[in-house]
């Protein structure tokens, strides 16, 4: 509620707080005692979400995507290779750039939508070793990811 | 005026690379061939917008939203209330506050730390047609008199920027607060405001508002650009031609073909006899988006789960 505490507003739906403290502790216990049980969604422990995958979201881009895994949705933006300020001494390789931003509406309680510089790195970390960067020498990829909706698993 | 690339009519290969090339190097040339024969490079009519469709419901936690596709243009928008203390001049009045996104991903010309110019001029836009056009009355957004009332948050994310911006964000702002529900509220120990859910919820607190209300809109102002170009008047440009044209207008009509605004900043000057042609441009283009709004709501079946 950080964010609302300069403006003076609150969102009501977070005060219903009662039976979703229950939850939470009833949740504990399981994690704590039980062996198998069934998760908020009924899945089993090993069970993943159904995931939607799309291509061609945007055409501003030179490539772009759109991802659901479960209440999760992302859609990603690739531009390049391009010529980019930061890049001005000659390198052999390319450059990769990554950020991952989230839209206001993106978690419960509304947030500032602000970039999160921790999936942007381990985003940069996870792309690093799947793009030939010796290809595309001097110029640079950017890789932008918005997050519209998120439910969890985020990374993905 | 270049060379012609006679090679473009023997077709095939070599025919389409030189059309490809013509179109980067000599764009208003490019375009100008077009409107010679009164078409566009994407094969449209001058006066013809794009395909437009919109899709309501579509953020799950938002108390409403909408989505507008303006053939390639993506407007995302979302509404989430929030309960404020209202200022003391206006004790019976909610408030909305409009703010327009363009994320990276919608266009090459936006990077992270740097945003885009037309963003704020946008948002600013946006704000001044919904609160003038008279279409929200902020009465509404009142739950307790001198207390308490809601605050509206707009976010209007653009996905994908390929012309006619301010249409596409006034349009899915629009269908944003035809969609928008008010949340049923009853007021805690503490004097503070929550949400009830459920049937028991509903009978065992004391509610603030009898039912999910929707908002009764009153003037829905509907925008249309049109892009000058010498003689012509295109409407709703893509992004190509507000590249190369400079001068364009924007008109606001609202539901009863009254004009709720004009803008026309800087370029060419414009006889008024242009200007009439873009207002009853935009006054067909009107009936056009009613009819895709009104279509919308009949369809989707809209099913607020928590």
């Amino acid at each position: 509620m950080s964010s609302s505490a300069a403006t003076g507003t609150y969102s009501p739906a977070a005060e219903a707080g009662g039976k979703r403290r229950e939850k939470r502790e009833e949740l504990r216990r399981h994690l704590a005692e039980d062996a198998d049980w069934p998760r908020a969604d009924n899945r089993s422990f090993h069970a993943c979400r159904e995931a939607f995958l799309r291509t061609g979201a945007t055409t501003a881009a030179s490539g772009s995507a759109y991802a659901e895994f479960g209440k999760t949705k992302v859609i990603v933006s690739v531009f390049g290779p391009r010529e980019s300020k930061k890049a001005m001494m000659y390198s052999d390789v390319g450059r990769l750039n990554c950020n991952v931003s989230y839209t206001t509406f993106a978690t419960p309680v509304r947030g500032q939508g602000t970039d999160n510089k921790e999936y942007s790195s381990m985003l940069h970390k996870a792309l690093e070793g799947a793009v030939m960067l010796h290809t595309f020498p001097k110029t640079t990829v950017d890789v932008f990811a918005l997050v519209l909706e998120s439910g969890g698993s985020k990374i993905l | 005026m270049a060379a012609e690339p006679a090679a473009a009519a023997s077709g095939g290969i070599a025919g389409e690379m030189e059309v490809e090339a013509y179109r980067r190097l000599f764009p208003l040339a490019f375009l100008e061939r077009h409107l010679a024969e009164s078409v566009r490079p994407d094969a449209r009519r001058l006066s013809e917008a794009r395909p437009t469709t919109v899709g309501i419901g579509v953020v799950s936690s938002a108390h409403g939203s909408a989505l507008v596709r303006l053939g390639e243009t993506a407007m995302l928008a979302s509404i989430k209330l929030e309960v404020m203390s209202p200022p003391a001049e206006s004790p019976d009045e909610g408030s909305v506050a409009v703010e327009f996104h363009m994320p990276p991903i919608c266009s090459p010309l936006v990077r992270p730390g740097r945003p885009a110019v037309a963003a704020p001029v946008i948002s600013k836009a946006l704000e001044d047609v919904l609160v003038s056009s008279g279409m929200l009355n902020l009465k509404e957004l009142c739950l307790i008199s001198g207390k308490a009332s809601w605050l509206a948050y707009l976010d209007i994310y653009c996905l994908n920027a390929d012309g006619s911006l301010f249409d596409a964000a006034l349009f899915s702002s629009v269908a944003a607060f035809k969609h928008l529900e008010i949340p049923l509220v009853s007021v805690g120990d503490d004097g503070r405001v929550f949400t009830v859910g459920g049937i028991e919820g509903k009978t065992k607190f004391e509610l603030v508002n009898r039912e999910k209300r929707k908002l009764t809109l009153g003037n829905i102002p509907y925008s249309l650009t049109c892009a000058l170009h010498k003689d012509s008047v295109l409407a709703d440009p893509n992004s190509e031609e507000e590249s190369i044209i400079e001068t364009s207008v924007t008109i606001v009509v609202d539901s009863s073909d009254r004009l709720v605004s004009v803008q026309k900043l800087g370029g060419a000057v414009a006889s008024m006899g242009t200007i009439k042609e873009c207002i009853s441009l935009a006054k067909e283009r009107r009936r056009m988006l009613l009819e895709i709004l009104t279509g919308s709501f009949e369809t989707t079946e809209v099913d607020q789960t928590e």
